[in-house]
């Protein structure tokens, strides 16, 4: 939910935008617009473990070698946590008075969270008979990637010294896949003979073939106070739930014990055997039953507290984030920003947690144009100067026009 | 602003750096250890349709069931197609009584010079002058005539039988003599009865019958009374009262006509019990059976100018003991026109009692209620008040047009005949096909020939040919011995609890040259079996029965007593795989194929595997070193424990793609034994396979994303 006052786009990483505290004001104090159009993007990847060069290495290399695939283990913890988020967002502010503003926003959001041990990786680069004899702990292990879009219309209304916003929005959900396996152990006989995987957990996804899978609502609340020098943004997002529409759900709670297929007689078998192993004939063979739900299912909200001291030209802030969002940790941040000219800023900020350790960003940010605002912010310089002892990347592009 | 484009600029350079790698997920390979499949193999998964039996020496005998024939009987009796016409005339006609009545007064009957003027003096008494000039009796007439409409029953009839009830009531003070009374037909004249003489006291009252039969009658009648003579001492005596009458009540009753147009109450007009012989049943003394299909088509035609209601009923026929009935109706026709009225009815699964149980023995008193093929059929005819007058004769029939067609029995009791079945056929035998490249050495084989009879019917059975075959050698022998065109007595099943019969029929080394025809290996048998149905012909017992799951199976029981060299044992079957069987085979790197086998048989065995291509020609070979352990058998010369034999069978990547795009596998099991030595086989000796995939597998990420 975007509310009047408040940053000019809300995206993953938009901590370092370093001319948000300006644009409020100057946004706060213009008399001769009365309509903000923002258009705003961006995604963020972050990780506890993986570092910046795997994850390049993973996404560019053709083939994984042998080095690379100690490397990457060697990286890993005992608890891993690998987050994406991405969203676009289009925002309408009409300025009904000085004090009084409505909001009309459209947003896409697509959050993946995925936790996992280092085990988990280690049967996938390596395969089961390294581990065969003995048993691969895979849980507790997580995956929830759920994509979805927000029509939201908010006002903001100044009370005394500080701003209020309340937002509400109907949310579209567009897809949802979700794993959770809080114990998944895998043992591979030592011939091979069988295997047996012990597990408990559930599987539920959505129908990829449909863009609407279910329908939902959410609400927001802002508190804005904008001092001379000090300014406070606290902030309650996408508090709600999507109702989930005819999710496919699978509940595995039991040992199985797999010995291959049995055939009643060798001679007479068909090619069946080696068809096609896909999710309904494995299920089929381990006698996992699929079943329809329709489920409510919370979005992940946010809590946010952002603090900025202004002196001259020289900003300095801090804040915290609380994204309720398997895997998330709670996020805090120092940011100081320096104002280059009488338009433009560029802000520096360290942060620690969320999916990641230490993220480091930079943003600029100023008018294009008189009426025209652009900012951008990025976490690429870990990436690019330390790529084997960080991790994570990001982007956000903003651009809003005043009329 | 230059440290403003500074910023842009690194910031346009970070993201566009990141665009120009082009994304693409990894591949890696990984070790995958599987297992894809685990079976069982007895000795009886290495020779088909067989049954292994223990001997009592506890060698094996390899008994081979071999289906020869099924004879089905559910559509062996038909009956032929009944035609069944009959015409029948209205039998009776009857109209309902009628009664009228007709009076006259006393004023009317003195009207006449010179004693009318005795109407003056009404209501007082005749004065004793003019009672004294009446003379003792006046006689007066004709008076009429009167008019009596009976229009409403009828409006002309002529009768076969029928009463006229004529009462006359004398209201009157005088007693009346020597009355004379004519009834007649108003248009005609016709006198329908003259009565004469009749004399009745004062207040009393006669009545007068006359019998109808033959007369024709009209609905205007008149009655004409030509004289009447009243005796004068009632004038003299009493207040004269001209308004009293004599009353003339005509009542018509027990009318039955042969033709009329009337108004007919509701009557039945046909009453028709018939018996219906089935013809063409040629030997078939039916009693009972149940229909599996049927039909009967009923055409009726009218004359009759009224619509007539029938009900036709087939007792013989019944439905959960409920006897076919139907009630129709056919409008109405002439002559000239009869009307007519189609009907199909379906009897399938009905009961058919053909030996006229129900019959009612006041209808047929001579008939018997338990012979065969006769159908009992009744049909009554009838019509309703329709307070219509309609012209009905007992000319006017109504024509039966019965056609009973499709008629077949799904199971029957009676005598069902002596018919003679000859079945010949030829069998593939697969038996020995596994072991075409082994040799048996027999001592001594036979073939047992089960007949299960599930027919109520005694018969013989002989067998008139059996010849085996090995085509692949070309070879073939016919069974010769007593065996041959001996008959053999087949009992018939029996009824209640149903159960077939079975007969075997033994054919040995004692009585033919079976032996030789088994040794030959055969491929395939023909054979020519006569099967007789009651060989004593009709005893009139008629417990011959057929039921819907009857049927006449010949099973031939092959025996082989197992006396084989293991030294030459072999076996070799296919697996089919069809097409691209193995997906993804492409990212199998290598591996091998690992048998992991525990063996209770008491031989080694080696194993190689041929791939096949559609042609079933060798395309490839995967070989192993490893041999099939045999299991070691304990100071009884018995195997408790399996023995674990692990087979790799290496594969190249271009190996497994090749076994991917086949057609087949060709599994070749080599069976080993110490020379000379005989092992015993027990029933409970099996082989566990597990085959294990281990290989090198190439996971592509972006396949899998």
């Amino acid at each position: 939910m975007i509310l009047a006052s408040p940053p000019l786009a809300w995206a993953q990483n938009e901590v370092s935008n370093p001319a948000e505290l300006p644009w409020a004001i100057q946004w706060q104090k213009d008399t001769t617009s009365f309509l903000k159009v923002s258009l705003s993007g961006g995604y963020s990847l972050n990780t506890n473990s993986i570092t910046s060069d795997d994850i390049s290495e993973f996404s560019y290399a053709h083939g994984l070698t042998e080095l690379r695939k100690q490397k990457l283990l060697s990286s890993l913890h005992a608890n891993n946590i690998i987050g994406f988020g991405a969203d676009q967002c289009l925002t309408l502010t009409f300025k009904h008075t000085t004090k009084r503003h409505y909001i009309l926003g459209l947003k896409n959001k697509n959050l993946v969270s995925f936790g996992f041990n280092h085990q988990l990786p280690m049967l996938a680069l390596y395969g089961n008979k390294m581990f065969a004899g003995s048993t691969v702990n895979l849980g507790p292990s997580s995956f929830t990637n759920i994509l979805y879009q927000q029509l939201s219309l908010g006002i903001s209304q100044e009370i005394g010294k500080g701003t209020w916003g309340l937002g509400f929005s109907v949310l579209n959900g567009m897809s949802l896949k979700q794993l959770s396996l809080p114990k998944a152990n895998l043992f591979t006989e030592a011939e091979g003979q069988y295997i047996d995987f012990d597990t408990e957990g559930d599987f539920q996804f959505s129908d990829n073939h449909k863009n609407s899978n279910g329908l939902g609502v959410s609400t927001s609340m802002s508190y804005q106070y904008l001092g001379e020098k000090n300014s406070v943004l606290i902030q309650a997002n996408d508090f709600g739930f999507i109702h989930w529409q005819q999710l496919n759900s699978y509940q595995a709670n039991k040992n199985y014990h797999f010995e291959g297929i049995g055939i009643a007689d060798i001679f007479n078998f068909n090619e069946s055997v080696f068809s096609d192993v896909n999710t309904s004939s494995l299920t089929s063979v381990l006698g996992i039953q699929a079943e329809s739900k329709n489920k409510p299912l919370l979005i992940p909200a946010t809590l946010s507290v952002d603090y900025v001291h202004q002196k001259q030209k020289i900003g300095l802030g801090a804040g915290f984030k609380q994204m309720f969002f398997i895997a998330y940790m709670p996020k805090v941040y120092l940011r100081t920003s320096y104002q280059l000219s009488q338009q433009w800023w560029t802000a520096i900020t360290v942060s620690h947690g969320g999916f990641g350790g230490y993220d480091y960003e930079i943003g600029v940010g100023g008018n294009l144009f008189p009426k025209t605002i652009f900012s951008i912010n990025a976490h690429y310089a870990e990436w690019l100067l330390a790529p084997n002892n960080t991790s994570g990347q990001g982007l956000n592009i903003a651009i809003a026009q005043l009329f | 602003m230059k440290n403003l484009l500074l910023c842009i600029l690194v910031f346009v350079t970070l993201f566009t750096q990141s665009c120009l790698r082009k994304y693409e997920l990894p591949t890696w390979n990984t070790n995958l250890l599987s297992p894809i499949l685990h079976t069982n193999i007895g000795i009886k998964s290495l020779v088909t349709d067989t049954i292994i039996k223990a001997d009592h020496d506890s060698s094996y005998t390899i008994s081979t069931l071999l289906p020869l024939t099924a004879i089905r009987f559910d559509t062996l009796i038909k009956f032929g197609e009944i035609p069944f016409s009959k015409k029948y005339t209205l039998q009776t006609l009857k109209l309902d009584p009628q009664s009228t009545t007709q009076q006259f007064s006393l004023g009317n009957i003195i009207n006449q010079t010179p004693f009318a003027f005795i109407n003056s003096f009404d209501g007082v008494m005749l004065p004793s002058f003019w009672a004294d000039l009446l003379p003792p009796t006046i006689t007066q007439g004709p008076l009429g005539p009167y008019y009596f409409n009976a229009n409403s029953f009828f409006k002309s009839a002529t009768l076969i039988s029928g009463d006229l009830d004529l009462k006359i009531s004398n209201n009157l003070p005088v007693d009346i003599q020597d009355i004379t009374i004519q009834f007649r037909n108003q248009s005609s004249g016709t006198i329908i009865f003259e009565k004469t003489n009749i004399t009745i006291p004062a207040g009393s009252s006669q009545s007068i019958h006359e019998d109808l039969a033959g007369k024709t009658i009209e609905g205007d009648l008149e009655a004409i009374i030509p004289t009447i003579t009243l005796v004068t001492n009632g004038l003299k005596q009493n207040v004269i009262d001209t308004t009293q009458t004599i009353a003339f009540q005509m009542t018509i009753s027990n009318v039955k006509v042969s033709s009329a147009v009337a108004v007919f109450p509701q009557q039945d007009v046909i009453d028709q019990d018939d018996l219906i012989p089935f013809k063409n049943m040629g030997k078939y003394e039916i009693k009972k059976a149940v229909l599996r299909s049927g039909e009967v088509n009923i055409n009726v035609t009218s004359t009759a100018q009224d619509t007539l209601y029938f009900e036709y009923n087939i007792p013989s026929l019944s439905s959960q003991y409920m006897p076919f009935t139907t009630k129709e109706k056919v409008n109405p026709g002439s002559v000239a026109n009869p009307a007519a009225f189609i009907k199909s009815f379906n009897f399938t699964d009905y009961d058919f009692d053909l030996t006229c149980a129900n019959l009612n023995p006041l209808r047929h008193p001579t008939a018997s209620t338990d012979t065969f093929n006769t159908l009992n059929s009744i049909l009554l005819g009838r019509i309703r008040y329709s307070g219509k007058l309609v012209y009905l004769s007992l000319q006017d029939s109504l024509t039966v047009d019965l056609r009973m067609k499709n008629l077949v029995a799904a199971s029957a009791k009676g005598y069902l005949g002596d018919s003679l079945y000859v079945v010949t056929g030829e069998k593939t035998i697969t038996s020995f096909k596994k072991f075409a490249s082994s040799t048996f050495a027999l001592e001594k084989a036979s073939v047992d020939l089960h007949i299960t009879n599930g027919v109520g019917i005694n018969g013989e059975i002989v067998i008139q040919e059996f010849t085996a075959y090995n085509t692949l050698n070309n070879q073939s022998l016919s069974l010769t011995g007593t065996a041959m065109n001996t008959k053999y007595a087949v009992k018939k099943a029996q009824e209640t609890p149903f159960e077939p019969s079975i007969t075997s029929i033994s054919i040995d080394q004692d009585n033919s040259n079976i032996t030789k025809l088994i040794a030959l290996k055969p491929d395939k048998i023909t054979y020519k079996v006569a099967m007789q149905l009651n060989p004593l012909g009709n005893l009139h017992t008629y417990d011959d029965f057929l039921l819907k799951e009857s049927s006449i199976k010949v099973d031939a029981a092959i025996d082989i007593p197992l006396a084989v060299n293991i030294d030459n044992l072999r076996l070799k079957d296919t697996v089919n795989l069809g097409l691209n069987s193995i997906s993804n085979s492409d990212k199998i790197q290598s591996g091998s194929l690992n048998f992991m086998i525990d063996n209770q048989f008491p031989f080694n065995a080696f194993l190689t595997i041929y791939v096949l291509n559609q042609q079933n020609q060798i395309i490839d070979s995967l070989h192993t070193t490893d041999p099939i352990l045999a299991g070691k058998a304990d100071l009884t010369g018995r195997v408790n424990k399996k023995t674990h034999s692990v087979l790799k069978f290496p594969f190249t990547k271009k190996q497994i793609n090749t076994i991917a795009t086949s057609a087949r596998l060709l599994l070749d099991i080599k069976f080993a034994s110490p020379p000379l030595r005989f092992e015993k086989l027990f029933t409970d000796y099996n082989m566990d396979i597990k085959l294990v995939g281990d290989f090198i597998y190439t996971i592509d990420a972006k396949s899998s994303h």
